[in-house]
């Protein structure tokens, strides 16, 4: 709980991220919000609960 | 008190609830423990330098009291002060279940847990979700309950703390922590089960368990609702405190094989900061050279990506906060308002600066 609020709450904020037109001086963000894309996927995909 | 912890049977389960002035909710969080399914040997209401009628309120559902004396420390003080009592008195097999006074448990919570808690397992955590109230501010921490709740039970019910709202633990592992650190194998300095000198007691147990080689588990059944932050300024205090208690519960321990995903984590959090940031004042810069934004296909399809797992992941919530999710820009300003607080945490204990909560 305390480490969990800002992994999802970033995301949508960074989905955005690019649509500023300066994707080569942000390449690293850019790096960051395709991981967090990743880690968006994984959070869609089904799975078995518990 | 000393007759109500006469040992009866083996595999009791004793009920702590710690309160502060709780008049008003104390009687809620009793009767739902006398709603299990299997209801705890003991309820237990650790009331603790109230100024209303908790004490009494509790007494009247049936509760016993237990009132603190010169208690300093707030939660983690009057659980000790309790637990001090209590632990002797219990067996191995017997179980303490600590909850708060604004937690109601759903009516298997108990039974679940203890049939959870076996060899190995620390404690038995509940997943929650946020009571109706606070307008959008409480809207937005029921959205966040319900996810982390989502995540819990995809998770198999691996946790990463077991929270304060409801834990069951066995007597036997609490005495395990006790003796650790006495001996100086944990921190916290003093031979009792919490740590009174950290802003959450209930992050830093975790970590005590874990780094005694127990695992700590919140189980589907498990579940509980609790109170919501109905302002922005509550809402505020709240999370700094949690924010901050983490950070400096993690430098209490330091890197260790257990803090090491705690502390990646905590890297990656401070890295999603400095990308909004980067985010937002790329934004501004556009804005002012260009006087527009581009939008690229890709971005825009990265962009579907985070929308849909917004929606996906609040459908527990129902189809209008799935459509509220859907529009980013709702949910933005708590992602905004969370990245604040951390910052705010981080630098705060960074200054050591002067705690209050």
């Amino acid at each position: 709980m305390y480490h969990r609020g800002l992994f999802a709450g970033g995301a949508g904020t960074l989905g955005t991220l690019p649509f500023t037109g300066l994707n080569v001086v942000w390449v690293a963000a850019a790096a960051f919000a395709l991981l967090m894309a990743a880690g968006a996927l994984w959070r869609i995909v089904p799975r078995t609960q518990a | 008190m000393e007759r109500a912890f006469t040992p009866a049977r083996p595999g009791r389960v004793i009920a702590l609830i710690p309160a502060h002035d709780e008049e008003d909710q104390i009687e809620g969080a009793i009767h739902s423990l006398r709603a299990q399914s299997a209801p705890p040997d003991l309820i237990v209401v650790c009331a603790d330098n109230c100024n209303d009628d908790t004490a009494a309120r509790a007494e009247g559902s049936g509760a016993h009291v237990f009132e603190t004396v010169d208690n300093a420390h707030k939660k983690a003080g009057a659980l000790n002060q309790v637990l001090d009592v209590l632990l002797p008195e219990l067996d191995d097999d017997d179980a303490v279940l600590v909850m708060d006074a604004d937690s109601v448990l759903a009516p298997t919570f108990v039974a679940e847990a203890a049939r959870h808690l076996r060899d190995g397992i620390g404690g038995v955590g509940g997943t929650f979700t946020g009571r109706s109230g606070g307008g959008f501010v409480g809207m937005l921490q029921r959205n966040e309950y319900a996810r982390y709740a989502r995540d819990v039970a995809r998770l198999k019910g691996r946790v990463l703390v077991l929270t304060g709202t409801a834990t069951l633990f066995s007597a036997k592992t609490l005495r395990h922590v006790v003796r650790a650190r006495a001996a100086g194998l944990l921190p916290g300095g003093s031979a009792h089960v919490y740590d009174t000198s950290v802003l959450t007691e209930d992050n830093e147990l975790t970590l005590a368990l874990l780094h005694l080689g127990y695992e700590v588990v919140s189980p589907k059944g498990c579940r509980l609702t609790t109170e919501v932050m109905t302002s922005w300024r509550d809402l505020y205090r709240q999370r700094l405190r949690w924010k901050r208690g983490a950070v400096e519960n993690l430098n209490d321990y330091g890197l260790t094989r257990v803090t090491a995903k705690y502390w990646g984590r905590q890297l990656f959090t401070f890295l999603g900061i400095a990308v909004t940031i980067a985010y937002l004042l790329s934004l501004g810069l556009s804005l002012a050279v260009d006087g527009t934004l581009h939008v690229e296909p890709l971005w825009l399809a990265v962009t579907g990506i985070f929308v849909a797992e917004r929606v996906v992941t609040v459908r527990s919530r129902g189809p209008l906060q799935m459509a509220l999710a859907g529009v980013l820009i709702v949910e933005m300003s708590f992602d905004f308002f969370l990245q604040g607080v951390h910052l705010k945490a981080l630098w705060d204990a960074a200054l050591n600066t002067e705690r209050s909560w």
